[in-house]
């Protein structure tokens, strides 16, 4: 813990002190440095439960292998538990509810790491083994899964989000922090608030050294900036990340000719995180790592398919925030730079993870900084985006969707599909459209003119690329056609 | 009486075609995409699915296997095109599917009429 514990603890209370009034409730005086405030003695859990738990914490940083050591990590079910009372069946189901996420979390779980669970229900994790980043992911990953099987694709709850984030822990002091930790966790759900106070707050958790950081998805923007500090003395990217490539097909030549190349971070024995899957929950520092990774991966097996006589063209993604920042820039660039001219002409960059407010002049100035190291250009948009003018002054030469996580029906999918492949063709561009789960979607992409097109139907997930292949209309239905 | 699922996501074209079966004496059900039209044919067991292709929720291609493996007794008339891009490509894989004719859009009445006759006759009325 830093030398500021106290000024931190005060900021802590202070926060406390503003939700009570805002509750309507009495502010709770500032607590004398070394006691633990009468409220919270009150709402603490029961000691022997947080004394065992604050031992066995002790134990894992205590290890030397435990990278993580001093971050204790939160998945937070408040607004699923909000979302439930709001619907009269939080009491039938709150059972239910926290045996799914036990049973979850201890499938994630490695035997050396631990968990602790408050009524929230609140999970309180430390990974005994993993480096912050790849705690940070496999955290999110589980708060992703556990609102996979609770909400799903349920429009009702579309809003509702399991948070993940992160709070540190001195060495020093435990079983205080956790005693604060807890306490505040307590007075949220006895409140009957919906989620983290300090969260809610927008304010930094004083009482500890990294507060609730980062929100699952939508909150990552925001948090991302105070964050970095965080990561900054850990850039590398976890140590087990591999990759694998999605075939692509040209539906004008009826051929897989580029495959994408997309990182997998093994996060248990036997799940692994994929492509957007990480990036969506990787620190904003550690993006630009995996765009480097990308990139040199992708420039060796391409040199290695080119030196075996095979043709193919392979693409990569490279995010936003990487070409707009100027130190992660050059380190990018410099990495292109090296590309021999064998590689550069086979070579397709994929600009993602745009902003949506993102100037036109913007994106064609990052785009022009890797031109010249790639065969084509390309800028993947959602299907509700549509700056395609901009694209086409800024000699892009497609824009795409990736359409796994749209929340449509395929009807209204395949409405939009029309639309976009309409106006993107008017502004001169090609189009594409990754994650076509079934046939009457892959088909509906082809119906609206969808120049490339990947997915389910197209062809599975490979370790290395390939040289090119036909791929016939016929192969979408292969094995049931006679 | 003699039946015809017309299926098509587009309710335009579903509205002509019933127009144009019913005025020539045939009974005529509706469906806007595949699994809607599978479970047409198990609750009226139609003598004639005009389906088209490219469909939500099951495609035509997908329809027609499922349809002729549970009731290959049933005709099929596979139409598509209008403008959308690979519709005949895809259409060029229905008879392999199992459907008995094929037909591109746009259509005549009287071509459309023509395929009707030929694969289930005149209508007969119940």
């Amino acid at each position: 813990m830093r030398d500021g514990r106290d000024d931190g603890k005060s900021a802590f209370w202070g926060q406390v002190g503003a939700l009570a009034r805002k509750l309507g409730g009495t502010a709770a005086p500032a607590p004398p440095a070394a006691q633990v405030p009468p409220a919270l003695e009150r709402r603490s859990p029961p000691a022997d439960p947080l004394v065992d738990f604050a031992r066995r914490v002790r134990a894992v940083f205590g290890d030397r292998a435990a990278a993580s050591a001093g971050a204790i990590y939160m998945v937070n079910l408040s607004k699923v538990r909000q979302a439930l009372i709001a619907e009269g069946r939080w009491d039938r189901l709150a059972d239910r509810v926290q045996n799914i996420c036990l049973q979850m979390i201890r499938q994630r779980l490695e035997p050396a790491d631990i968990f602790h669970c408050l009524p929230g229900p609140i999970f309180f994790i430390v990974f005994a083994r993993l480096s912050l980043d790849a705690a940070k992911l496999k955290c999110a990953a589980i708060s992703e899964e556990i609102a996979q099987r609770l909400i799903g694709c349920d429009p009702k709850f579309k809003d509702v989000r399991v948070a993940a984030s992160v709070a540190g822990l001195s060495k020093g002091d435990i079983t205080r922090d956790l005693t604060y930790l807890m306490a505040e966790a307590e007075q949220v759900m006895a409140e009957g608030q919906t989620g983290p106070v300090v969260a809610e707050e927008a304010a930094p958790h004083g009482a500890f050294d990294n507060p609730w950081l980062v929100e699952n998805r939508e909150g990552k923007a925001k948090a991302a900036a105070v964050n970095d500090w965080y990561y900054e003395a850990v850039p590398e990217c976890p140590p087990d990340l591999s990759f694998i490539y999605l075939p692509l097909w040209h539906v004008k030549h009826r051929a897989i000719a580029t495959f994408l190349c997309l990182p997998i971070l093994p996060v248990s024995a036997s799940q692994s995180l994929v492509g957007d899957a990480i990036f969506a929950t990787a620190p904003a520092a550690l993006l630009c790592e995996l765009d480097i990774a990308l990139l040199k991966k992708v420039a060796d097996d391409l040199g290695a398919l080119l030196a075996a006589g095979k043709h193919a063209a392979l693409s990569l993604p490279v995010h936003f925030e990487t070409l707009a920042q100027s130190a992660q820039r050059k380190r990018y660039i410099a990495v292109c730079a090296a590309l021999n001219e064998g590689v550069r002409r086979h070579l397709a960059i994929e600009l993602v993870d745009l902003p949506e407010d993102a100037p036109g002049g913007r994106i064609a100035e990052l785009l022009s900084y890797v031109r010249p190291f790639a065969r084509s250009l390309s800028v993947r948009i959602t299907l509700s985006q549509g700056q395609f003018e901009t694209f086409g002054a800024a000699n892009v030469s497609s824009v795409g969707v990736a359409l796994g996580r749209e929340n449509l029906s395929e009807s209204e999918l395949a409405r939009r599909m029309n639309h976009f492949t309409k106006a993107a063709n008017q502004a001169g561009l090609h189009t594409y459209a990754f994650e076509l789960r079934t046939r009457s979607i892959t088909t509906a992409a082809l119906g609206a003119g969808f120049d490339y097109i990947s997915g389910q139907m197209i062809g599975s997930i490979v370790d290395a690329p390939n040289a090119a292949y036909h791929f016939e209309f016929a192969d979408l239905y292969a094995g049931l056609l006679a | 009486m003699t039946t015809v699922l017309v299926v098509d996501d587009e309710k335009g074209l579903r509205d002509v075609l019933r127009k144009v079966l019913e005025g020539k004496g045939y009974r005529v059900i509706e469906a806007g995409d595949g699994n809607q039209a599978l479970d047409a044919c198990r609750r009226e067991h139609p003598d004639l699915v005009i389906s088209d292709i490219i469909m939500p929720d099951r495609d035509g291609i997908e329809a027609i296997i499922a349809m002729k493996a549970e009731w290959p007794a049933i005709k099929v008339l596979a139409i598509s095109g209008g403008g959308r891009a690979h519709a005949m490509d895809l259409l060029a894989l229905a008879p392999r599917a199992g459907a008995d004719d094929t037909l591109d859009k746009p259509f005549r009445q009287s071509e459309l009429l023509l395929r009707v006759v030929n694969l289930i006759g005149e209508p007969i009325l119940g």
